[in-house]
């Protein structure tokens, strides 16, 4: 008989590589997420992670990315169901249908879906989480932080400001006609097009910035804590990033995290990943019962002579 | 599920208070104590000042203290934990300073005294000289421009007494 309980799940994590989290852009430069912070000295404002962001990056995209590989699903879903596992599906019918049986089901399934929530055409249910934002390890947050890490964990001093840890980057895409104009089919017409060339820039969070954050389950049980630390785990070890720019190499972090009150992350996972195996062909089912099985590629009639 | 495929899951690395600690190394401030800060000062303005003597006459004069500005973020990045040889190697290099220096008993008592300093504490001068060069460097000129006014003044002060003194013994001399 499994245990409903709440588990809280501290993480600290620092980027090793430049980090672009962005709000928007202005001209040609993008900016930083950030939000403002009241401190002593008055508002101030630092780059944040959105807990919207960390909660799809870091648990349901690799989440569902297990599900797909362990069940075998590759090429075989329909988009509804993709955008089921990896968005949390859309409410898009009329007629609401909301049945405890059902949802027990689903939740028995899919403990990823019970952790993050999302919604079946006719039926939408929340999640067990709460994902707090990452939090910048910087002075502007050090009273927020205080009361995030256990009291005795913070060194003594004061943190750098967040503008010490804000850089820039640059980029430039180049023109075909000048990097390969032999390759063009007219050498002189590739030349005397107009430059393709475009300079772009923006701020980010420089590599060795931390952030702090986590996650709070509520009337959870083992095997969704399981389910999360997997997926956590999985996003580490596939190189996770946040933010965009990730084909640049922007948005790595390096993760520690640690779980109160205190479990055997190993057997957790283990106990998870071996439920994911023993209901696959009752989840497929259900997937299929819900979102329509994958269609059968038409046949192709014999050629009349 | 295979054995395979259970050994290959992934945890993720536990976090306690010294890890915590190492993941926020080097996000302090190394040193906000206002003593400190004097005493950074104090060592910034001595290390620009030994630049400015050894300045070397290869280069134009004209842009010395552009020239140690950049001697000083020159030498605090090739040395970010403030080694006190690399630190001040570097930067004297920086600006073509003469191996004659080594005679110089400021440079050796910068030397010594920088040794004697904590690792920690040679990091807060590293990240003082890097976040306040240009205070730094204005403290540094007016006390060398003081200070080669005093020389200026003094080497006018013995010229003239020097002259008194030929006048006066070309006085003694008329009279005997």
């Amino acid at each position: 008989m499994s245990i409903n309980r709440t588990y809280d799940i501290l993480c600290v994590s620092k980027a090793t590589s430049p980090i672009t989290h962005n709000r928007g852009s202005e001209g040609n430069e993008t900016i930083v997420s950030q939000e403002a912070v009241a401190t002593p000295h008055g508002i101030r404002w630092v780059p944040v992670l959105s807990g919207n962001a960390i909660r799809h990056r870091m648990i349901r995209e690799p989440g569902a990315r297990f599900l797909v590989d362990r069940w075998g699903l590759m090429g075989k879903m329909e988009l509804r169901t993709l955008q089921f596992l990896f968005h949390g599906g859309s409410l898009d019918s009329g007629d609401s249908n909301e049945s405890v049986a059902r949802l027990k089901t689903w939740w028995r399934l899919f403990p990823l879906i019970r952790v993050i929530g999302g919604a079946l055409p006719n039926l939408i249910v929340g999640g067990s989480i709460h994902a707090w934002r990452g939090i910048m390890v910087c002075r502007e947050n050090e009273n927020r932080l205080r009361t995030m890490v256990p009291a005795d964990w913070m060194p003594e001093g004061h943190l750098l400001p967040a503008d010490r840890m804000m850089g820039r980057y640059q980029y430039v895409r180049q023109d075909a006609g000048r990097t390969v104009p032999d390759m063009a089919e007219t050498k002189l017409m590739a030349l005397d097009e107009k430059s393709g060339q475009m300079i772009y820039s923006g701020q980010c969070v420089n590599s060795g910035a931390a952030f702090v954050h986590g996650f709070r389950l509520r009337s959870a049980t083992p095997l969704d804590l399981g389910c999360l630390l997997l997926s956590l785990g999985l996003w580490e070890k596939e190189n996770g990033t946040i933010g965009g720019m990730a084909a640049k190499g922007h948005g790595r972090l390096e993760m520690l995290a640690r779980v109160t009150p205190d479990a055997d992350q190993t057997e957790l996972v283990k106990a998870y990943a071996a439920h994911v195996e023993s209901v696959k062909d009752e989840a497929i089912a259900w997937l299929h019962s819900e979102f329509g099985a994958p269609r059968e590629p038409k046949k192709k009639g014999k050629v009349k002579a | 599920m295979s054995a395979t495929q259970e050994s290959v899951l992934p945890a993720v690395a536990p976090l306690d208070s010294q890890s915590f600690r190492l993941m926020l190394a080097g996000l302090f401030s190394p040193c906000e104590d206002q003593g400190a800060i004097e005493e950074y000062r104090s060592f910034g303005v001595r290390i620009a000042g030994l630049l400015a003597r050894h300045f070397g006459p290869s280069l134009d004069a004209l842009t010395k203290w552009d020239r140690i500005g950049t001697a000083i973020t020159s030498a605090c990045a090739k040395s970010p934990q403030g080694d006190p040889d690399l630190l001040l190697s570097a930067a004297l290099e920086h600006v073509k300073a003469e191996l004659s220096v080594a005679a110089n008993p400021e440079f050796s008592a910068l030397l010594t005294e920088l040794r004697e300093k904590t690792p920690t504490w040679r990091e807060g001068l590293v990240n003082y000289l890097q976040t306040t060069l240009y205070a730094v460097l204005v403290f540094a000129r007016t006390k060398h421009v003081a200070a080669r006014d005093e020389r200026q003044v003094e080497r006018a002060r013995r010229k003239s007494d020097d002259t008194i003194s030929s006048f006066s013994l070309g006085e003694e001399k008329e009279i005997q």
